[in-house]
């Protein structure tokens, strides 16, 4: 397939075809950083804005690395120490770093729909690195791309999306990760199972196609893989959505315990990172070997250079036609 | 309407003689690897292979997707997929042949060599070519041609073969517009 799209907002608007091939590119990407050169010159003489308004240490650097391995110029800036801070709207800082000649834009913003207005008010690619509670998308996909590769390992998995069941425990409701995961895996045809309190599950999320389940040792028991989220305790309004963390954690958590007694030793365990040890994993879990967290950080580069790489192509793919060059 | 210049008996012919090329090759003391460059290239490096093998040369055999290392990719280009770029092996110090179905602008396997220097260095590189349709934009040569053929602009060479297409080996020119054979 052809790529066209020059920005990356979500998952909710990608095709079948297009999370397909991010994937496939994905692979190419990987190989990358097994040479003895970490580095192609894909993206040479472009320029890439990271622009942070919310705190995030795993991100920016995984999106500054993967920007570096395929040579573009890399410009970084967060809210505080810049004129943000003075009061500056997210447009005019934009348009003003658009100025001086920036090809893409990537976005970590806490207002819901913050990438979706950079771009229509810019003329670079944008790619949203999280904004707010609506969408994470290359989050998903790293997500995405290690489930994929897992199954690709594990013999004992089936190896189509088709045929996967993937919980997604915790604080749906405030997860932008969830929402991307859901769009991404379910046009993908997994089934997808949402996990939490019920003050943490939005209404009407069967609509996105999930199924809703209050019900830990149920999800774990149908579950090939399980994603496990943080409680966004600075996305709550002071309102804390259960009545104590430890009750949260021994019906929710996922310990030892718990897979030793449902006997899932089978279970592929997920997390989009930070962990908070003890509450949804213990630590045990999260640095045992049914973890994949660490996988997932490593193919988080892989995927962004994946997304860059295509993104930048789109942008200069225009009208012009290509012959297939001897 | 596709005009079939070449059977599968040129074809093999042809990698014959390139096998028997690189068996004269200096520095093959060194350890051989054939880099094919994707698609078609990847099929015949493994099909020199195996040529080689029955005359009792050992080669490593990888394939390369020079995508990455395109001049044009702010133009759009490279946006149909990637191929698998598979260099499992360490090819510092060693004879590098780098094998290719066609040349024409010869941009491609300008990629090709900076993709390669980043897995190492060589200690030559040789480039082998099934068919050179002329028509250079960049100053690089094959080393060991199959075929030189002079086509005119507008015109391509279509190689086709076993494993790849799944057909018999041939050699085609086309002109713009006109089906794939």
């Amino acid at each position: 397939m052809q790529w066209t799209k020059k920005h990356l907002l979500g998952l909710e608007d990608l095709s079948y075809d297009e999370l397909t091939h991010i994937l496939e590119t994905t692979d190419s990407l990987k190989q990358v950083s097994t040479r003895a050169v970490k580095k192609v010159p894909a993206l040479s003489g472009r320029t890439v804005v990271n622009m942070f308004y919310e705190p995030s240490t795993r991100t920016s650097l995984s999106f500054t690395l993967a920007e570096r391995r395929i040579s573009a110029d890399v410009l970084s800036f967060s809210k505080s120490g810049s004129s943000v801070s003075k009061g500056e709207t997210l447009i005019d800082t934009a348009k003003n770093i658009e100025a001086m000649g920036v090809d893409i834009m990537v976005l970590r913003h806490n207002a819901s729909g913050a990438a979706k207005l950079l771009s229509d008010n810019v003329h670079c690619g944008v790619v949203n690195a999280g904004d707010g509670q609506h969408e994470h998308p290359t989050q998903a996909l790293l997500d995405i791309y290690t489930m994929r590769e897992v199954m690709q390992q594990r013999p004992d998995l089936p190896d189509s999306f088709s045929d996967i069941t993937i919980t997604i425990v915790g604080d749906i409701a405030h997860s932008r990760v969830a929402r991307s995961n859901i769009w991404g895996l379910t046009t993908l045809g997994a089934k997808v199972i949402v996990a939490g309190p019920a003050t943490m599950i939005p209404p009407e999320i069967e609509r996105m196609g999930v199924e809703v389940c209050y019900d830990m040792d149920e999800a774990v028991k149908r579950s090939h893989f399980i994603n496990m989220l943080r409680i966004q305790f600075e996305r709550q309004n002071g309102v804390c959505p259960f009545p104590s963390i430890s009750e949260y954690s021994r019906l929710f958590g996922l310990s030892q315990e718990r897979i030793r007694r449902l006997n899932r030793q089978d279970l592929v365990i997920m997390h989009p990172g930070p962990v908070n040890r003890g509450i949804e994993l213990t630590p045990e879990v999260a640095d045992g070997p049914q973890s994949v967290i660490l996988k997932q950080v490593e193919n988080g580069v892989a995927v962004r250079m994946a997304v860059l790489y295509l993104i930048n192509g789109a942008l200069g793919y225009a009208s012009t036609e290509h012959e297939a060059a001897n | 309407m596709a005009i079939k210049l070449y059977n599968a008996s040129w074809v093999k012919s042809a990698l014959a003689g390139m096998a028997e090329s690189i068996s004269n090759e200096k520095f093959l003391d060194k350890g051989l690897a054939l880099i094919g460059i994707q698609t078609r290239g990847a099929e015949i490096a493994d099909r020199l292979a195996a040529i080689l093998l029955e005359k009792g040369i050992r080669a490593e055999v990888g394939y390369l997707d020079p995508t990455m290392f395109r001049d044009d990719l702010h133009t759009g280009a490279g946006l149909k997929g990637l191929k698998e770029t598979a260099i499992n092996f360490d090819i510092e110090g060693k004879a590098v042949i780098l094998i290719d179905d066609v040349i024409l602008t010869g941009r491609s396997v300008r990629a090709a060599i900076d993709g390669l220097l980043h897995y190492g260095r060589p200690a030559c590189v040789r480039l082998y070519i099934l068919v050179d349709r002329g028509g250079r934009e960049i100053p690089i040569q094959p080393d060991v041609t199959g075929a030189h053929i002079d086509v005119p602009q507008g015109s391509w060479i279509r190689i086709k073969l076993e494993a790849t297409d799944q057909r018999e080996d041939a050699v085609y020119i086309i002109e713009d517009g006109e089906n794939e054979p």
